[in-house]
Protein backbone atom coordinates (compact mmCIF):
# COMPACT_ATOMS: atom_id res chain seq x y z
CA UNK A 1 0.00 0.00 0.00
CA UNK A 2 1.12 3.77 -0.70
CA UNK A 3 1.08 6.00 2.31
CA UNK A 4 0.27 10.34 1.29
CA UNK A 5 0.96 12.69 3.73
CA UNK A 6 -0.57 15.86 2.31
CA UNK A 7 0.16 18.85 4.48
CA UNK A 8 0.44 17.51 7.30
CA UNK A 9 1.10 19.60 10.32
CA UNK A 10 0.93 18.18 14.05
CA UNK A 11 0.41 20.88 17.40
CA UNK A 12 1.23 19.05 20.75
CA UNK A 13 -1.04 20.50 23.51
CA UNK A 14 1.44 22.88 24.87
CA UNK A 15 1.31 24.71 21.53
CA UNK A 16 4.88 23.48 20.38
CA UNK A 17 5.09 22.29 16.78
CA UNK A 18 6.02 18.83 16.07
CA UNK A 19 5.69 18.84 12.29
CA UNK A 20 4.57 21.55 9.66
CA UNK A 21 2.96 21.04 6.08
CA UNK A 22 4.55 17.88 5.00
CA UNK A 23 3.47 16.60 2.20
CA UNK A 24 5.34 13.41 0.32
CA UNK A 25 3.85 9.70 -0.85
CA UNK A 26 5.62 6.82 -0.59
CA UNK A 27 5.11 4.22 -3.23
CA UNK A 28 4.25 0.72 -2.21
CA UNK A 29 6.71 -1.74 -1.32
CA UNK A 30 9.91 1.11 -0.77
CA UNK A 31 11.94 1.22 1.60
CA UNK A 32 11.93 5.20 2.88
CA UNK A 33 14.51 6.09 5.98
CA UNK A 34 13.35 9.19 7.81
CA UNK A 35 16.27 11.12 8.61
CA UNK A 36 17.08 13.96 11.43
CA UNK A 37 18.44 14.22 14.60
CA UNK A 38 16.67 14.07 18.00
CA UNK A 39 13.31 15.95 17.96
CA UNK A 40 13.31 16.65 14.32
CA UNK A 41 9.68 15.20 14.55
CA UNK A 42 10.74 11.82 12.84
CA UNK A 43 8.17 9.14 15.56
CA UNK A 44 5.97 12.09 14.79
CA UNK A 45 5.91 11.49 11.69
CA UNK A 46 5.45 7.78 11.88
CA UNK A 47 2.90 7.59 14.75
CA UNK A 48 0.56 9.97 12.55
CA UNK A 49 0.25 6.90 10.19
CA UNK A 50 -0.96 4.23 12.23
CA UNK A 51 -2.70 7.19 14.39
CA UNK A 52 -1.03 7.11 17.46
CA UNK A 53 -0.47 10.53 16.77
CA UNK A 54 -3.64 11.97 15.63
CA UNK A 55 -2.84 14.94 12.68
CA UNK A 56 -3.73 18.58 13.70
CA UNK A 57 -4.49 19.97 10.20
CA UNK A 58 -3.65 17.77 6.63
CA UNK A 59 -4.36 14.29 6.14
CA UNK A 60 -2.25 10.79 5.93
CA UNK A 61 -3.84 8.87 3.21
CA UNK A 62 -3.02 4.75 3.32
CA UNK A 63 -4.18 2.90 -0.29
CA UNK A 64 -6.79 5.74 -0.80
CA UNK A 65 -7.92 5.74 3.03
CA UNK A 66 -8.16 8.53 4.64
CA UNK A 67 -6.51 7.79 8.68
CA UNK A 68 -9.27 9.07 10.99
CA UNK A 69 -10.79 7.23 13.91
CA UNK A 70 -13.38 5.73 11.55
CA UNK A 71 -10.80 3.72 9.68
CA UNK A 72 -8.10 3.50 11.85
CA UNK A 73 -9.30 -0.03 13.43
CA UNK A 74 -8.81 -1.88 9.67
CA UNK A 75 -6.07 -0.33 8.69
CA UNK A 76 -4.33 -0.34 11.96
CA UNK A 77 -4.35 -4.41 11.19
CA UNK A 78 -2.37 -3.48 7.85
CA UNK A 79 0.54 -1.57 9.33
CA UNK A 80 3.29 -3.13 11.69
CA UNK A 81 5.42 -1.63 13.81
CA UNK A 82 9.03 -2.26 15.31
CA UNK A 83 10.32 -0.40 17.81
CA UNK A 84 13.49 1.84 19.04
CA UNK A 85 13.31 0.11 23.06
CA UNK A 86 11.65 -3.63 21.20
CA UNK A 87 8.44 -2.70 23.18
CA UNK A 88 8.78 -6.63 24.46
CA UNK A 89 7.06 -8.03 27.43
CA UNK A 90 10.14 -8.79 29.28
CA UNK A 91 8.88 -11.69 31.06
CA UNK A 92 6.84 -13.23 28.30
CA UNK A 93 8.42 -16.04 26.22
CA UNK A 94 10.11 -15.03 22.88
CA UNK A 95 6.88 -17.21 21.20
CA UNK A 96 4.20 -15.51 23.09
CA UNK A 97 5.78 -12.05 22.03
CA UNK A 98 5.45 -12.77 18.53
CA UNK A 99 1.88 -14.52 18.76
CA UNK A 100 0.91 -11.45 20.38
CA UNK A 101 1.55 -9.62 16.94
CA UNK A 102 -1.70 -11.70 15.57
CA UNK A 103 -3.65 -10.43 18.91
CA UNK A 104 -6.47 -8.57 16.51
CA UNK A 105 -6.97 -11.80 14.63
CA UNK A 106 -7.89 -14.01 18.11
CA UNK A 107 -11.08 -14.48 19.66
CA UNK A 108 -10.79 -13.63 23.30
CA UNK A 109 -11.49 -17.04 24.12
CA UNK A 110 -7.92 -17.81 22.97
CA UNK A 111 -6.47 -15.14 23.81
CA UNK A 112 -7.36 -15.00 27.74
CA UNK A 113 -6.33 -18.66 28.55
CA UNK A 114 -3.62 -18.57 25.93
CA UNK A 115 -4.80 -21.35 23.53
CA UNK A 116 -3.36 -20.07 19.89
CA UNK A 117 -4.48 -21.73 16.47
CA UNK A 118 -1.86 -24.24 14.72
CA UNK A 119 -1.10 -21.77 11.96
CA UNK A 120 -0.55 -18.76 14.23
CA UNK A 121 2.11 -20.96 16.00
CA UNK A 122 3.29 -21.89 13.05
CA UNK A 123 3.63 -18.82 11.67
CA UNK A 124 5.20 -17.43 14.74
CA UNK A 125 7.71 -20.51 14.23
CA UNK A 126 8.28 -19.93 10.50
CA UNK A 127 9.24 -16.05 11.08
CA UNK A 128 11.16 -16.31 14.24
CA UNK A 129 13.69 -19.05 11.76
CA UNK A 130 13.68 -16.35 9.56
CA UNK A 131 15.09 -13.62 11.52
CA UNK A 132 17.57 -16.03 12.40
CA UNK A 133 16.36 -17.18 15.73
CA UNK A 134 16.89 -20.78 16.94
CA UNK A 135 14.46 -23.01 18.07
CA UNK A 136 15.89 -23.28 21.59
CA UNK A 137 15.04 -19.58 22.24
CA UNK A 138 11.15 -20.35 21.80
CA UNK A 139 10.70 -20.77 25.57
CA UNK A 140 12.94 -18.11 26.59
CA UNK A 141 11.67 -15.17 28.52
CA UNK A 142 12.08 -12.08 25.97
CA UNK A 143 14.29 -10.45 28.84
CA UNK A 144 16.99 -13.35 28.65
CA UNK A 145 17.94 -12.23 25.13
CA UNK A 146 20.67 -9.63 23.64
CA UNK A 147 19.49 -6.56 22.25
CA UNK A 148 19.73 -7.55 18.90
CA UNK A 149 17.95 -10.87 19.52
CA UNK A 150 14.92 -8.88 20.89
CA UNK A 151 14.67 -6.83 17.87
CA UNK A 152 14.95 -9.85 15.49
CA UNK A 153 11.63 -10.94 17.88
CA UNK A 154 10.47 -7.24 17.40
CA UNK A 155 10.40 -8.09 13.96
CA UNK A 156 8.84 -10.80 13.70
CA UNK A 157 6.25 -9.96 15.45
CA UNK A 158 5.52 -6.83 13.22
CA UNK A 159 5.39 -9.53 10.39
CA UNK A 160 3.05 -11.72 12.23
CA UNK A 161 -0.48 -9.99 10.68
CA UNK A 162 1.00 -9.90 6.87
CA UNK A 163 1.18 -6.16 7.18
CA UNK A 164 1.41 -4.00 3.93
CA UNK A 165 3.39 -1.24 5.54
CA UNK A 166 5.72 -1.13 8.64
CA UNK A 167 7.08 1.78 10.56
CA UNK A 168 9.72 1.14 12.09
CA UNK A 169 10.57 4.14 14.79
CA UNK A 170 14.40 3.93 15.45
CA UNK A 171 14.87 0.02 15.08
CA UNK A 172 18.46 -0.15 15.90
CA UNK A 173 18.64 3.14 18.19
CA UNK A 174 20.05 1.25 21.16
CA UNK A 175 21.88 -1.14 18.90
CA UNK A 176 25.83 -1.21 18.37
CA UNK A 177 26.66 -0.51 15.02
CA UNK A 178 27.32 -4.06 13.47
CA UNK A 179 24.13 -5.46 15.03
CA UNK A 180 22.56 -2.42 13.70
CA UNK A 181 23.41 -3.45 10.13
CA UNK A 182 22.56 -6.75 10.76
CA UNK A 183 18.82 -5.81 11.96
CA UNK A 184 18.31 -3.62 9.49
CA UNK A 185 19.63 -6.10 6.52
CA UNK A 186 17.17 -8.50 7.91
CA UNK A 187 14.18 -5.67 8.30
CA UNK A 188 15.02 -4.75 4.26
CA UNK A 189 15.72 -8.54 3.45
CA UNK A 190 12.27 -9.47 4.88
CA UNK A 191 10.37 -5.95 3.33
CA UNK A 192 11.40 -6.86 0.06
CA UNK A 193 10.52 -10.84 0.04
CA UNK A 194 6.65 -9.81 0.80
CA UNK A 195 6.80 -6.27 -1.02
CA UNK A 196 5.85 -4.75 2.04
CA UNK A 197 6.54 -0.47 2.31
CA UNK A 198 8.68 0.37 4.93
CA UNK A 199 9.01 4.17 6.75
CA UNK A 200 11.94 4.02 8.54
CA UNK A 201 13.31 6.45 11.18
CA UNK A 202 16.69 7.01 11.32
CA UNK A 203 19.45 9.41 13.21
CA UNK A 204 22.58 7.65 11.87
CA UNK A 205 23.67 9.12 8.35
CA UNK A 206 25.78 6.27 7.80
CA UNK A 207 23.10 3.77 8.40
CA UNK A 208 20.63 5.49 6.12
CA UNK A 209 22.83 5.83 2.68
CA UNK A 210 23.13 1.88 3.14
CA UNK A 211 19.80 0.71 3.12
CA UNK A 212 17.29 3.50 1.94
CA UNK A 213 15.92 3.06 -1.47
CA UNK A 214 14.74 7.26 -0.63
CA UNK A 215 15.48 9.47 2.20
CA UNK A 216 13.43 12.18 3.84
CA UNK A 217 15.16 14.03 5.87
CA UNK A 218 13.37 15.96 8.69
CA UNK A 219 14.66 19.32 10.83
CA UNK A 220 12.12 20.94 12.86
CA UNK A 221 9.12 19.41 11.78
CA UNK A 222 9.57 20.06 8.15
CA UNK A 223 11.17 18.49 5.33
CA UNK A 224 14.80 19.51 4.29
CA UNK A 225 15.30 16.89 1.85
CA UNK A 226 13.90 13.96 -0.50
CA UNK A 227 15.46 11.83 -2.64
CA UNK A 228 17.50 8.70 -2.96
CA UNK A 229 20.92 8.54 -0.80
CA UNK A 230 23.29 9.19 -3.68
CA UNK A 231 21.81 12.72 -4.39
CA UNK A 232 22.63 13.33 -0.34
CA UNK A 233 25.68 15.68 -0.47
CA UNK A 234 27.54 17.19 2.10
CA UNK A 235 26.03 20.55 1.71
CA UNK A 236 22.70 18.42 2.43
CA UNK A 237 24.21 16.87 5.81
CA UNK A 238 25.33 20.16 6.82
CA UNK A 239 21.93 21.72 6.67
CA UNK A 240 20.33 18.16 8.33
CA UNK A 241 22.74 18.07 11.06
CA UNK A 242 22.91 21.94 11.56
CA UNK A 243 22.63 22.99 15.83
CA UNK A 244 19.80 23.91 16.15
CA UNK A 245 20.14 26.78 18.85
CA UNK A 246 21.11 25.90 22.21
CA UNK A 247 17.93 26.89 24.48
CA UNK A 248 20.07 25.26 27.10
CA UNK A 249 21.84 28.46 28.21
CA UNK A 250 18.39 29.78 28.39
CA UNK A 251 17.78 27.55 31.91
CA UNK A 252 18.53 30.08 34.82
CA UNK B 1 40.48 27.75 33.31
CA UNK B 2 40.00 26.31 36.70
CA UNK B 3 36.57 25.31 38.03
CA UNK B 4 35.97 28.25 40.52
CA UNK B 5 36.96 30.76 37.67
CA UNK B 6 33.22 29.57 35.72
CA UNK B 7 31.18 31.17 38.93
CA UNK B 8 30.68 34.65 38.61
CA UNK B 9 29.62 34.53 42.81
CA UNK B 10 29.67 31.54 45.71
CA UNK B 11 26.58 29.15 44.54
CA UNK B 12 23.97 28.41 47.35
CA UNK B 13 23.95 25.47 48.38
CA UNK B 14 21.21 25.35 51.01
CA UNK B 15 21.86 22.66 54.40
CA UNK B 16 19.51 19.70 54.14
CA UNK B 17 17.50 20.78 57.44
CA UNK B 18 16.72 24.31 58.47
CA UNK B 19 14.58 26.07 61.19
CA UNK B 20 11.29 24.36 59.25
CA UNK B 21 12.49 20.97 59.69
CA UNK B 22 13.62 21.92 63.09
CA UNK B 23 9.82 23.22 64.04
CA UNK B 24 8.84 20.06 62.35
CA UNK B 25 10.85 18.02 64.36
CA UNK B 26 9.84 19.39 67.66
CA UNK B 27 5.59 19.65 66.77
CA UNK B 28 6.18 15.51 65.90
CA UNK B 29 7.65 15.11 69.28
CA UNK B 30 5.17 17.21 70.99
CA UNK B 31 2.43 15.47 69.18
CA UNK B 32 4.36 11.87 70.45
CA UNK B 33 4.33 12.94 74.22
CA UNK B 34 0.86 14.05 74.08
CA UNK B 35 -0.70 11.31 72.72
CA UNK B 36 1.24 8.90 74.62
CA UNK B 37 -0.07 10.36 77.70
CA UNK B 38 -3.22 9.51 76.37
CA UNK B 39 -3.08 5.74 76.28
CA UNK B 40 -1.48 5.83 79.39
CA UNK B 41 2.29 5.17 77.96
CA UNK B 42 3.94 6.33 81.20
CA UNK B 43 2.19 3.70 83.04
CA UNK B 44 2.74 1.31 80.92
CA UNK B 45 6.17 1.99 81.39
CA UNK B 46 6.40 1.27 85.14
CA UNK B 47 3.85 -1.41 85.15
CA UNK B 48 6.16 -3.35 82.98
CA UNK B 49 9.45 -2.46 84.58
CA UNK B 50 7.73 -3.61 87.99
CA UNK B 51 7.00 -6.89 86.28
CA UNK B 52 10.78 -7.24 85.04
CA UNK B 53 11.96 -6.17 88.47
CA UNK B 54 10.00 -8.92 90.62
CA UNK B 55 11.02 -11.29 88.29
CA UNK B 56 14.93 -10.39 89.41
CA UNK B 57 13.59 -10.24 92.86
CA UNK B 58 14.29 -6.46 92.85
CA UNK B 59 10.61 -5.94 93.48
CA UNK B 60 7.94 -7.64 96.16
CA UNK B 61 5.23 -8.15 94.19
CA UNK B 62 3.58 -7.68 90.51
CA UNK B 63 0.46 -7.25 88.90
CA UNK B 64 1.05 -7.61 85.33
CA UNK B 65 4.10 -10.75 86.29
CA UNK B 66 1.11 -12.24 88.69
CA UNK B 67 -1.87 -11.66 86.03
CA UNK B 68 0.13 -13.16 82.95
CA UNK B 69 1.53 -15.87 85.37
CA UNK B 70 -1.93 -16.83 86.34
CA UNK B 71 -3.22 -16.62 82.56
CA UNK B 72 -0.63 -19.00 80.82
CA UNK B 73 -0.97 -21.41 84.20
CA UNK B 74 -4.20 -21.58 83.81
CA UNK B 75 -3.46 -23.26 80.00
CA UNK B 76 -1.56 -26.29 81.37
CA UNK B 77 -2.15 -28.98 81.53
CA UNK B 78 -3.24 -28.76 77.77
CA UNK B 79 -6.56 -30.46 76.66
CA UNK B 80 -5.40 -33.70 74.47
CA UNK B 81 -8.10 -36.40 75.29
CA UNK B 82 -11.59 -36.70 74.53
CA UNK B 83 -14.11 -37.63 76.82
CA UNK B 84 -17.94 -38.25 76.27
CA UNK B 85 -20.85 -39.69 78.48
CA UNK B 86 -21.96 -42.78 76.46
CA UNK B 87 -25.41 -41.73 77.10
CA UNK B 88 -25.66 -38.63 74.88
CA UNK B 89 -23.67 -40.11 72.23
CA UNK B 90 -26.14 -41.41 69.51
CA UNK B 91 -25.91 -44.62 67.87
CA UNK B 92 -23.93 -45.47 70.11
CA UNK B 93 -22.48 -49.26 69.64
CA UNK B 94 -19.69 -51.16 72.59
CA UNK B 95 -18.54 -53.04 69.80
CA UNK B 96 -17.75 -50.89 67.35
CA UNK B 97 -15.76 -48.00 69.23
CA UNK B 98 -13.63 -45.75 67.09
CA UNK B 99 -10.09 -46.70 66.62
CA UNK B 100 -7.46 -45.74 69.82
CA UNK B 101 -10.61 -45.39 71.88
CA UNK B 102 -11.43 -47.05 75.00
CA UNK B 103 -14.64 -47.07 77.67
CA UNK B 104 -14.19 -45.81 81.37
CA UNK B 105 -16.45 -46.64 84.06
CA UNK B 106 -16.94 -43.95 86.72
CA UNK B 107 -18.72 -44.97 89.85
CA UNK B 108 -19.73 -42.11 92.04
CA UNK B 109 -22.00 -41.87 94.81
CA UNK B 110 -24.89 -40.18 94.91
CA UNK B 111 -27.03 -39.11 97.98
CA UNK B 112 -30.64 -40.00 97.23
CA UNK B 113 -34.41 -39.74 98.95
CA UNK B 114 -35.50 -43.60 99.50
CA UNK B 115 -38.92 -43.02 98.25
CA UNK B 116 -39.95 -46.25 100.43
CA UNK B 117 -37.95 -45.46 103.47
CA UNK B 118 -38.29 -41.38 103.28
CA UNK B 119 -34.42 -41.57 103.76
CA UNK B 120 -31.70 -40.00 102.25
CA UNK B 121 -29.57 -42.80 101.04
CA UNK B 122 -26.14 -43.06 99.25
CA UNK B 123 -26.56 -45.02 96.25
CA UNK B 124 -23.49 -46.06 93.49
CA UNK B 125 -23.67 -44.66 89.97
CA UNK B 126 -21.96 -46.06 87.25
CA UNK B 127 -21.32 -43.65 84.04
CA UNK B 128 -19.67 -45.18 81.18
CA UNK B 129 -17.50 -42.25 79.26
CA UNK B 130 -16.45 -42.88 75.85
CA UNK B 131 -12.20 -41.55 76.32
CA UNK B 132 -10.38 -40.63 72.84
CA UNK B 133 -6.60 -40.15 74.30
CA UNK B 134 -5.98 -37.66 71.15
CA UNK B 135 -9.58 -37.17 70.50
CA UNK B 136 -9.49 -33.40 71.36
CA UNK B 137 -6.39 -32.72 69.70
CA UNK B 138 -8.25 -34.14 66.54
CA UNK B 139 -11.36 -31.95 66.80
CA UNK B 140 -8.87 -29.19 66.86
CA UNK B 141 -7.26 -29.92 63.76
CA UNK B 142 -10.68 -30.43 61.92
CA UNK B 143 -11.79 -26.58 63.23
CA UNK B 144 -8.29 -25.83 61.75
CA UNK B 145 -8.40 -27.35 58.71
CA UNK B 146 -12.12 -25.72 58.56
CA UNK B 147 -10.12 -22.64 58.87
CA UNK B 148 -7.80 -22.59 56.24
CA UNK B 149 -10.79 -23.73 53.95
CA UNK B 150 -12.37 -20.47 55.17
CA UNK B 151 -9.21 -18.81 54.32
CA UNK B 152 -8.63 -20.34 51.00
CA UNK B 153 -12.19 -19.48 49.70
CA UNK B 154 -12.10 -15.85 51.02
CA UNK B 155 -8.78 -15.25 48.88
CA UNK B 156 -10.69 -16.83 46.14
CA UNK B 157 -13.99 -14.77 46.12
CA UNK B 158 -11.38 -11.70 46.82
CA UNK B 159 -9.54 -12.51 43.49
CA UNK B 160 -13.27 -13.07 41.54
CA UNK B 161 -14.57 -10.47 42.78
CA UNK B 162 -10.95 -7.96 43.19
CA UNK B 163 -9.48 -8.72 39.96
CA UNK B 164 -12.83 -7.01 37.62
CA UNK B 165 -12.87 -4.45 39.72
CA UNK B 166 -9.09 -3.57 39.36
CA UNK B 167 -9.71 -4.21 35.35
CA UNK B 168 -12.88 -1.71 35.98
CA UNK B 169 -10.63 1.10 37.88
CA UNK B 170 -7.29 1.07 35.48
CA UNK B 171 -7.22 3.22 32.36
CA UNK B 172 -5.58 1.00 30.70
CA UNK B 173 -8.74 -1.56 30.56
CA UNK B 174 -11.23 0.94 31.06
CA UNK B 175 -12.00 4.42 29.17
CA UNK B 176 -14.81 5.57 31.08
CA UNK B 177 -13.71 7.79 33.56
CA UNK B 178 -16.98 8.05 35.54
CA UNK B 179 -16.63 3.79 35.93
CA UNK B 180 -13.49 4.19 36.63
CA UNK B 181 -14.02 6.04 39.39
CA UNK B 182 -17.29 3.78 40.40
CA UNK B 183 -15.16 0.96 41.09
CA UNK B 184 -12.19 2.78 42.90
CA UNK B 185 -15.21 4.26 44.88
CA UNK B 186 -16.06 0.33 45.62
CA UNK B 187 -12.88 -0.92 46.19
CA UNK B 188 -11.90 1.16 48.79
CA UNK B 189 -15.17 0.73 50.93
CA UNK B 190 -14.87 -2.91 50.88
CA UNK B 191 -11.31 -2.17 52.32
CA UNK B 192 -12.74 0.07 55.42
CA UNK B 193 -14.94 -2.23 56.33
CA UNK B 194 -12.41 -4.74 58.56
CA UNK B 195 -13.69 -8.12 58.55
CA UNK B 196 -14.41 -8.66 62.22
CA UNK B 197 -16.94 -5.49 62.05
CA UNK B 198 -18.72 -7.16 58.39
CA UNK B 199 -18.34 -10.87 60.08
CA UNK B 200 -20.77 -9.41 62.87
CA UNK B 201 -23.39 -8.90 60.47
CA UNK B 202 -22.96 -11.63 57.73
CA UNK B 203 -23.28 -14.01 60.52
CA UNK B 204 -26.89 -12.23 61.59
CA UNK B 205 -27.62 -12.83 57.81
CA UNK B 206 -26.36 -16.24 56.72
CA UNK B 207 -26.21 -17.56 60.83
CA UNK B 208 -22.80 -19.06 62.48
CA UNK B 209 -20.86 -21.00 60.52
CA UNK B 210 -18.38 -20.96 57.77
CA UNK B 211 -20.62 -18.79 55.02
CA UNK B 212 -19.97 -15.29 56.91
CA UNK B 213 -16.60 -15.78 57.38
CA UNK B 214 -15.72 -16.79 53.80
CA UNK B 215 -17.69 -13.49 52.98
CA UNK B 216 -16.06 -11.57 55.10
CA UNK B 217 -12.24 -12.46 54.65
CA UNK B 218 -13.62 -12.01 50.16
CA UNK B 219 -15.10 -8.80 50.47
CA UNK B 220 -12.17 -7.18 53.08
CA UNK B 221 -9.64 -8.69 50.59
CA UNK B 222 -11.59 -8.05 47.19
CA UNK B 223 -10.77 -4.06 48.41
CA UNK B 224 -7.39 -4.79 49.33
CA UNK B 225 -6.50 -6.76 45.79
CA UNK B 226 -8.63 -4.47 43.76
CA UNK B 227 -6.71 -1.07 44.90
CA UNK B 228 -3.26 -3.18 44.34
CA UNK B 229 -3.87 -5.04 40.85
CA UNK B 230 -4.77 -1.52 39.60
CA UNK B 231 -1.70 0.42 40.61
CA UNK B 232 0.10 -2.16 39.35
CA UNK B 233 -1.85 -1.97 36.06
CA UNK B 234 -1.16 1.59 36.12
CA UNK B 235 2.75 1.52 36.56
CA UNK B 236 3.54 -0.99 34.00
CA UNK B 237 5.51 -0.47 31.22
CA UNK B 238 3.19 1.50 28.65
CA UNK B 239 5.46 0.61 25.72
CA UNK B 240 4.72 -3.21 25.33
CA UNK B 241 0.98 -1.69 25.60
CA UNK B 242 1.06 0.46 22.56
CA UNK B 243 2.86 -2.15 20.38
CA UNK B 244 -0.69 -3.85 21.10
CA UNK B 245 -2.91 -0.39 20.86
CA UNK B 246 -0.85 0.12 16.99
CA UNK B 247 -1.47 -3.16 15.10
CA UNK B 248 -5.01 -2.37 16.43
CA UNK B 249 -5.37 -5.33 19.57
CA UNK B 250 -8.93 -4.86 21.87
CA UNK B 251 -8.44 -3.64 25.07
CA UNK B 252 -8.44 -6.86 26.87
CA UNK B 253 -5.99 -8.41 24.26
CA UNK B 254 -3.76 -5.46 25.17
CA UNK B 255 -4.60 -6.42 28.99
CA UNK B 256 -3.88 -10.04 28.43
CA UNK B 257 -0.41 -9.69 26.61
CA UNK B 258 0.78 -6.81 27.24
CA UNK B 259 -0.10 -5.92 30.58
CA UNK B 260 -0.37 -9.17 32.66
CA UNK B 261 2.52 -10.92 32.16
CA UNK B 262 4.03 -7.58 33.43
CA UNK B 263 1.96 -7.64 36.78
CA UNK B 264 2.05 -11.05 37.09
CA UNK B 265 5.29 -11.70 40.06
CA UNK B 266 3.48 -8.88 41.51
CA UNK B 267 0.36 -10.39 41.82
CA UNK B 268 1.44 -13.48 43.14
CA UNK B 269 2.89 -11.88 45.87
CA UNK B 270 -0.06 -9.80 47.22
CA UNK B 271 -2.61 -12.90 46.46
CA UNK B 272 0.08 -14.74 48.87
CA UNK B 273 -0.07 -11.84 51.06
CA UNK B 274 -3.99 -12.48 51.37
CA UNK B 275 -3.69 -15.78 51.99
CA UNK B 276 -1.58 -16.06 54.61
CA UNK B 277 -3.67 -12.20 56.29
CA UNK B 278 -6.77 -14.66 55.34
CA UNK B 279 -5.29 -17.57 57.87
CA UNK B 280 -4.88 -14.97 60.38
CA UNK B 281 -7.77 -13.03 60.66
CA UNK B 282 -10.07 -16.48 60.05
CA UNK B 283 -8.80 -17.08 63.58
CA UNK B 284 -9.87 -13.83 64.55
CA UNK B 285 -13.43 -13.98 62.73
CA UNK B 286 -14.50 -17.05 64.41
CA UNK B 287 -14.90 -15.06 67.67
CA UNK B 288 -17.79 -13.59 66.43
CA UNK B 289 -19.42 -17.13 65.44
CA UNK B 290 -18.41 -16.53 61.41
CA UNK B 291 -16.74 -20.54 62.08
CA UNK B 292 -13.48 -22.59 62.26
CA UNK B 293 -11.23 -22.55 65.17
CA UNK B 294 -12.14 -19.14 66.41
CA UNK B 295 -15.52 -20.15 67.30
CA UNK B 296 -14.23 -22.90 69.16
CA UNK B 297 -12.49 -20.73 70.78
CA UNK B 298 -14.30 -18.48 72.27
CA UNK B 299 -16.82 -21.18 72.90
CA UNK B 300 -14.28 -22.77 75.46
CA UNK B 301 -12.75 -19.24 76.83
CA UNK B 302 -16.43 -18.52 77.63
CA UNK B 303 -16.64 -22.09 79.60
CA UNK B 304 -13.81 -21.18 81.46
CA UNK B 305 -12.18 -24.34 80.00
CA UNK B 306 -8.63 -23.03 79.38
CA UNK B 307 -6.92 -26.22 79.38
CA UNK B 308 -8.66 -26.33 75.92
CA UNK B 309 -7.70 -22.97 74.60
CA UNK B 310 -4.13 -24.06 75.25
CA UNK B 311 -4.33 -26.12 73.00
CA UNK B 312 -6.07 -24.24 70.47
CA UNK B 313 -3.99 -21.44 71.05
CA UNK B 314 -0.69 -23.82 70.34
CA UNK B 315 -2.61 -25.11 66.97
CA UNK B 316 -3.25 -21.78 65.80
CA UNK B 317 0.71 -20.99 66.66
CA UNK B 318 1.70 -23.92 64.86
CA UNK B 319 -0.27 -23.39 61.74
CA UNK B 320 1.03 -19.92 61.45
CA UNK B 321 4.70 -21.32 61.55
CA UNK B 322 3.42 -23.40 59.05
CA UNK B 323 2.12 -21.00 56.82
CA UNK B 324 5.17 -18.98 57.01
CA UNK B 325 7.19 -21.63 55.77
CA UNK B 326 4.95 -22.62 52.92
CA UNK B 327 4.64 -18.98 52.11
CA UNK B 328 8.45 -18.36 51.92
CA UNK B 329 8.69 -21.36 49.09
CA UNK B 330 5.56 -20.53 47.34
CA UNK B 331 7.33 -16.99 46.61
CA UNK B 332 10.67 -18.50 45.92
CA UNK B 333 8.73 -20.67 43.28
CA UNK B 334 7.08 -18.13 41.78
CA UNK B 335 9.03 -14.80 41.73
Amino acid sequence: MDIRFDGLSVHYADGSCALSGISFAVPPGQFCVILGHSGAGKSTLLRTVNGLVPASSGSVVIGGKAVVPATLPALRRRIGMIHQHFALVPRATVATNVIAGAAPDMPLWRTLPGIYTDAHRAKACALLAAVGLEEAHLQRRAEHLSGGQQQRVGIARAFMLDPAIILADEPVASLDPRISREVLELLREQARARGTTVLCSLHQLDLARAFADRIIALKNGSVVFDGPPALLDARDVAEIYAERPLRLAAVS
Amino acid sequence: MTATAAIERPWRLPHPYGWRSLAIAIGALLLVFYTGQRVEMGRMLALTGQAVLSQVGLADRSQVAEGLGSAIGRLVPLQISDRQEIGRIENFDAGHLPWFSHLEVVETREDRLDPLTSKMASHAVKTSYLVRPLGYVQHVALKMLETLEIALWGTLIAILIGLPLAMLSAPATMPLAPVRTAARGIVSFFRAIPELISALFLVIAYGFGPIAGVLALGIYAAGFLGKFYAEDMENADPRPQEALVAIGAGRLATWRFAILPQVMPQYIGYTLYILDRNVRMATVIGLVGAGGIGQELKGRYDMYEYGHVGTILIAIFLVVLLLDQSNARLRRAFL
